[in-house]
């Protein structure tokens, strides 16, 4: 684990809402893998007091990327960084993902979720077949497309208005699935997504969101229920946990 | 408006108008000697607080550079901790409300404290507890343990079972029989943590010294609470939860000089301290040690980058951060 200043090489705006930043860190980049995330300071003052957990969605020479919606003040200041800017990082961060011995892989992104996702079918060994299941609102926000057509086999698209794809949410499809032996499953998205999730897959991973305090396992704030009702944390147990284990 | 010195404190003249306090401090944080609570050193005078720096286990090298390490609390059962959310922000600070989450105290001497023993720097252990009876276990399974120090936790805003914890803090008679029942059972140093919630904690200081506390930690956090406007529900999973962060340092400097000014015991300051300036606050207010809380949860290298700050004689010398 490292703090790192980083410099923003290039920032992009990929859907309404959406944003893309691409960080100097070679440090950090350096052990980043699939699964792990980054704590970034937003400001020099206490506000926002706490740093920002985000998802590494790329990485390349030196450079790490994060994909990022709108949705607090944090995001909002972020959104305004500029290239040349620096920010302060803590990471990589959480466990990273042991890769499945399965052939069979199932990548299901709802909205931004598509992010973590990215590094992950980067990282997938060649022999490796993988299907990506994609939803969003509507057509603006099918970022990153051009990425996964090279790494995936088939590629399953829905929108809540039709615009791209089938009319519906993803889960709708993918749960059409029949039993898939030897297959593995990773999903990014809105808890609802994941928790809509119902295709029986031999092993099936969900990358978890919760309000974190340091990232880092120090303050016990980023709890998810498991089913034998303990708690885990996010942070150091996760991001990523399989989904039988937890309650959604 | 008048401005005065606090402490009694006479200029020395010929000294371009330094206080005896600033004299002192100066003192303090050069001599590397450090600082004495009962039989224990420190070798300077920041500790890295309660829940804010997990059991100790992380970030050794933070944690070997600094004065002590308090671990998370430690109750007698094991405790699952609170419903999420646990943590919300709020302007310069955050709301807690973790509820205690502890293996308990079998499982933390078995399976954390053996990785804890190598920590170059003192180790206190934050107990906390329903009754007295809690109390005098936790320290009676703590007392052969390679650990240097207690910290009585009687001020914990989350937990909601009645005569414990927060509770006990408000009430001077219930703290006086928790702290004695600590003292009878253990020959470690005892650090009382103590709340400014709706109680004078002039009247609660008295009480832990009466029942023979080395040192009271003033304060812990202080009952907040946060609610979505979209749905009129609570932010946190536990409805209430403890603010802390530099929005608390005026009253937790406040109630470090009230307390100090009227009681002769050491007290270990806490509330907000995000840069050497706020320790040195805490000092001339009359504390002799620190705590270090939120700050590590922003940056766990916080204090690091603070010690570096305090031990340059310049930073003393010129009175201030650059």
């Amino acid at each position: 684990m490292i703090r790192e200043k980083s410099l923003i090489k290039s920032a992009e705006q990929l859907a309404p809402g959406i944003y893309s930043l691409w960080l100097y860190c070679p440090r950090i980049t350096k052990q980043a893998k699939p699964g792990q995330f980054v704590q970034i300071q937003l400001s020099n003052s206490y506000e926002p007091f706490l740093c920002r957990p985000l998802s590494i969605a790329d990485t390349e020479f030196n450079k790490l990327r994060i994909i990022f919606r709108i949705r607090g003040k944090g995001t909002l200041l972020l959104k305004d960084k500029k290239p040349g800017d620096e920010l302060f990082l803590l990471g990589p961060l959480g466990k990273p993902i042991t890769l499945s011995n399965n052939k069979n892989i199932i990548l299901c992104a709802g909205g931004v979720g598509i992010a973590p996702l990215l590094f992950l079918a980067k990282k997938m060994p060649k022999k490796n077949k993988l299907q990506l299941y994609f939803g969003t609102k509507n057509k603006s926000e099918m970022i990153l497309l051009n990425k996964f057509k090279p790494l995936c086999k088939k590629i399953f698209l829905t929108t809540d208005d039709g615009s791209v794809g089938k009319k519906g949410v993803i889960t709708d499809l993918l749960n059409r699935l029949s039993q898939s032996d030897r297959t593995t499953l990773y999903a990014a998205g809105p808890t609802d997504m994941l928790k809509n999730i119902k295709v029986k897959v031999s092993e099936a991973y969900g990358f978890l969101e919760e309000r974190m305090g340091c990232g880092c396992g120090i303050c016990f704030s980023c709890a998810v229920k498991k089913k034998d009702n303990s708690f885990s944390r996010v942070c150091i147990d996760g991001p990523v946990f399989d989904l039988n284990d937890i309650e959604l | 408006m008048k401005t005065s010195n606090i402490n009694p404190a006479p200029v020395v003249k010929g000294n371009r108008g330094r206080t005896k306090a600033f004299e002192c401090i100066s003192t303090q944080l050069n001599n590397r000697c450090g600082v004495k609570l009962g039989n224990l050193v420190f070798k300077n005078p920041i500790i890295l607080a309660s829940g804010t720096f997990g059991f100790g286990d992380k970030f050794i090298e933070v944690a070997n550079m600094m004065g002590g390490i308090v671990t998370k609390g430690i109750t007698l059962l094991p405790r699952a901790g609170n419903l999420p959310p646990r943590i919300w922000e709020t302007h310069a600070g955050i709301l807690n409300s973790v509820g205690l989450e502890n293996p308990g105290v079998e499982k933390f001497c078995k399976d954390i404290l053996p990785h804890l023993t190598a920590l170059k720097t003192n180790l206190i252990v934050n107990i906390s507890g329903n009754n007295p009876k809690e109390f005098e276990a936790l320290s009676e399974r703590l007392q052969d343990e390679p650990i240097d120090a207690l910290e009585i936790n009687v001020s914990c805003p989350n937990i909601k079972d009645k005569s414990c914890g927060q509770m006990i803090g408000q009430d001077p008679k219930a703290t006086y029989a928790v702290v004695k029942s600590v003292r009878k059972k253990t020959k470690k140093s005892i650090i009382t943590k103590l709340t400014a919630n709706f109680i004078d904690p002039l009247v609660t200081t008295q009480a832990a010294v009466d029942a023979g506390t080395d040192a009271v930690c003033l304060i812990n956090t202080l009952f907040g609470m946060a609610i979505n406007v979209k749905t009129g529900r609570p932010c946190l999973g536990g409805i209430t939860g403890g603010l802390s962060g530099p929005a608390i340092k005026p009253f937790a400097l406040y109630c470090v000089w009230y307390v100090a000014s009227k009681i002769k015991i050491p007290i270990v300051g806490c509330g907000g301290i995000m840069t050497a300036d706020d320790i040195k606050e805490y000092l001339y207010a009359g504390s002799k040690l620190v705590e270090i809380g939120s700050a590590n949860l922003r940056n766990p290298y916080t204090s690091l980058d603070i010690l570096k700050k305090l031990e340059k004689k310049s930073f003393i010398m010129n009175g201030g951060e650059k």
